[in-house]
């Protein structure tokens, strides 16, 4: 913990890992608050999970073809919109099955990250940091990405809030009380694949769906309105990520599995406090 | 009973309806008309849900004309107040009971966080369902009776011409249910009222005329009744459709008989 301060002054990369994890927890809490309430964390993981397509392909362009203006995190926000837009039309206009179309962009898109991961040269670690997350390793660039992104997020919910909450309530009087629901759930999974974006540069792919999930379901057991359940999913997130950056920081753990144990904890924290707060009411 | 000049605020000219390559509904001719209050009843799978989704305008007929205030159903879907079936939406949604009942305004007002007035309507409609005390409450902890009740001052928001249920009573006990008759009686002084009801013997005692959905539709008066053993068993407040009495297109014609 001493460490960490000292270190947190002097290390430009710490600094910047903190700033990433509070940032990302802005996103995720009022993201998270809605897949939550409307079930749809496995939109979520596919939309994550595609995005490994996107920063394959931008990490292979930019090593092997120069193209060195195009960073993965770049990559992953073009993915993870494409993997938004299909997985929105294919729910609007087509019959299938959502579980069919959410595995078909889940595997494609990882597919496809593999395939030009394995054919970029250099060092071939690239791929577990996708997947597993490398808080420590965000750049300047990244930061200011990442920035404007929650800029975006946090605007756009500011202005759709009501029309997001009567949807998720109840699609059908939404769309008889003349809310253009279809327009309205494309532009949501939109901000769900932003919010994607700027956790997987915190935990990884693979463990973006607890972040997303976990704070939001700890603060939902003890609030009863979605403005309350959202700053406080942002809490516990913040708290989260940066309480796994200092725990993880001495022993050398990974960092993104610390902040999802954390996450976790705190959970199964909030099942026991308000078990105990219902025992002692009655 | 009422004045010959009453406008028609529904109609349906031949309308077929199929769903998945099998006829729902055939050949339906209606014609409803200002102030009415109209039961839909018939079994399940009859198409009482597919005749109300008809007139919001949320399906279309595959032959034939739905007319709502003289316009196609997609036209007028802001004169129209819906009150869904209380089973549909997730109980736990974290809102409270204002929350609900602005969704009622939501399309009607622009970007950002609701104006002042939006939240005077709001306040208004919840008045008229008698909740307003549980203004700040979570929806979650209210009772089925109540839920439906800010359902319906959901829909009061945006002050609609018509109000549609579906199955209004199909989750509550039957003093609530009186409640929320008694709610439908005084708002019917002021706008058209379908209710779609699961029973087909009986319907609440407001209802003037009722109309039989079972794949063709059919438009029945109401009499009121007489067994002491059926009012032991339903209350008595409701009023018995005479499925051996049919009446023309426009049933209010001989609601009185």
């Amino acid at each position: 913990m001493l460490q960490f301060l000292s270190d947190l002054q002097q290390f430009r990369f710490l600094q910047y890992a903190l700033l990433t994890g509070l940032m990302a927890s802005v996103a995720c809490g009022i993201i998270g608050s809605y897949v939550t309430v409307r079930r749809i964390t496995y939109i979520a993981g596919a939309i994550a999970h595609c995005t490994l397509g996107g920063m394959g392909i931008a990490g292979y362009l930019n090593k092997e073809q120069g193209l060195t203006f195009l960073s993965p995190l770049a990559g992953a926000v073009c993915a993870a919109l494409v993997a938004a837009l299909v997985i929105s039309y294919m729910l609007h206009r087509s019959t299938m099955r959502l579980d069919t179309i959410l595995s078909a962009v889940w595997a494609i898109g990882m597919a496809v990250g593999i395939i030009f991961i394995s054919k970029t040269g250099g060092y071939n670690k690239d791929l577990m940091s996708y997947l597993f997350g490398d808080i420590l390793m965000v750049s300047d660039q990244d930061l200011i990405l990442i920035s404007v992104l929650d800029l975006i997020l946090v605007g756009m919910v500011f202005l759709l809030y009501n029309r997001l909450v009567s949807i998720s309530f109840d699609e059908e009087f939404a769309r008889i009380s003349g809310i253009r629901v279809d327009l309205y759930n494309t532009l949501f999974l939109c901000l769900v694949a932003l919010t994607v974006v700027l956790l997987v540069q915190v935990v990884g792919i693979i463990l973006v769906v607890a972040l997303l999930a976990l704070p939001a379901a700890a603060a939902g057991q003890m609030t009863t309105r979605l403005p309350a359940m959202m700053l406080l999913a942002i809490f516990l997130c913040a708290v989260s990520t940066t309480g796994g950056l200092v725990i993880s920081y001495g022993p050398n753990l990974p960092a993104g599995a610390t902040i999802v144990m954390l996450a976790g904890f705190l959970y199964l924290g909030s099942i026991f406090a308000v078990k105990i707060r219902r025992q002692g009411a009655s | 009973m009422q004045a010959p000049v009453r406008k028609i605020v529904i109609s349906l000219n031949g309308v077929d309806f199929s769903y998945n390559g099998e006829l729902v509904l055939q050949d339906v001719n209606l014609k409803i008309h200002e102030r009415e209050m109209i039961g839909i009843v018939g079994p399940n799978g009859g198409g009482k849900t597919t005749l109300l989704r008809l007139i919001l305008g949320l399906l279309k007929p595959r032959r034939g004309q739905v007319l709502v205030f003289g316009q196609p159903p997609e036209k007028s879907s802001h004169r129209l107040g819906y009150v869904p079936q209380h089973m549909l939406y997730d109980n736990r949604f974290p809102v409270s009971v204002l929350d609900v009942v602005l969704m009622g305004l939501t399309g009607k007002s622009g970007f950002g966080p609701f104006a002042r007035a939006a939240v005077r309507k709001a306040e208004e409609a919840l008045a008229s369902v008698n909740l307003s005390e549980f203004r700040n409450s979570a929806f979650a902890e209210l009772s089925g009776g109540q839920r439906q009740r800010v359902l319906i001052a959901r829909a009061l928001a945006a002050s609609p011409d018509m109000l549609l249920f579906d199955e209004p009573t199909a989750n509550v006990d039957t003093s609530a249910g009186e409640k929320l008759y008694q709610i439908l009686g005084q708002l019917n002084e002021r706008m058209t009222i379908l209710v779609v009801s699961h029973d087909i013997g009986f319907v609440n005692h407001h209802i003037s005329s009722v109309v039989c959905v079972n794949h063709q539709v059919v438009v029945h008066p109401t009499s009121s009744l007489a067994g002491q053993n059926i009012i032991d068993l339903y209350g008595n407040d409701i009023s018995l459709i005479r499925h051996d009495h049919r009446c023309a297109q426009e049933g209010h014609q001989c609601s009185s008989s």
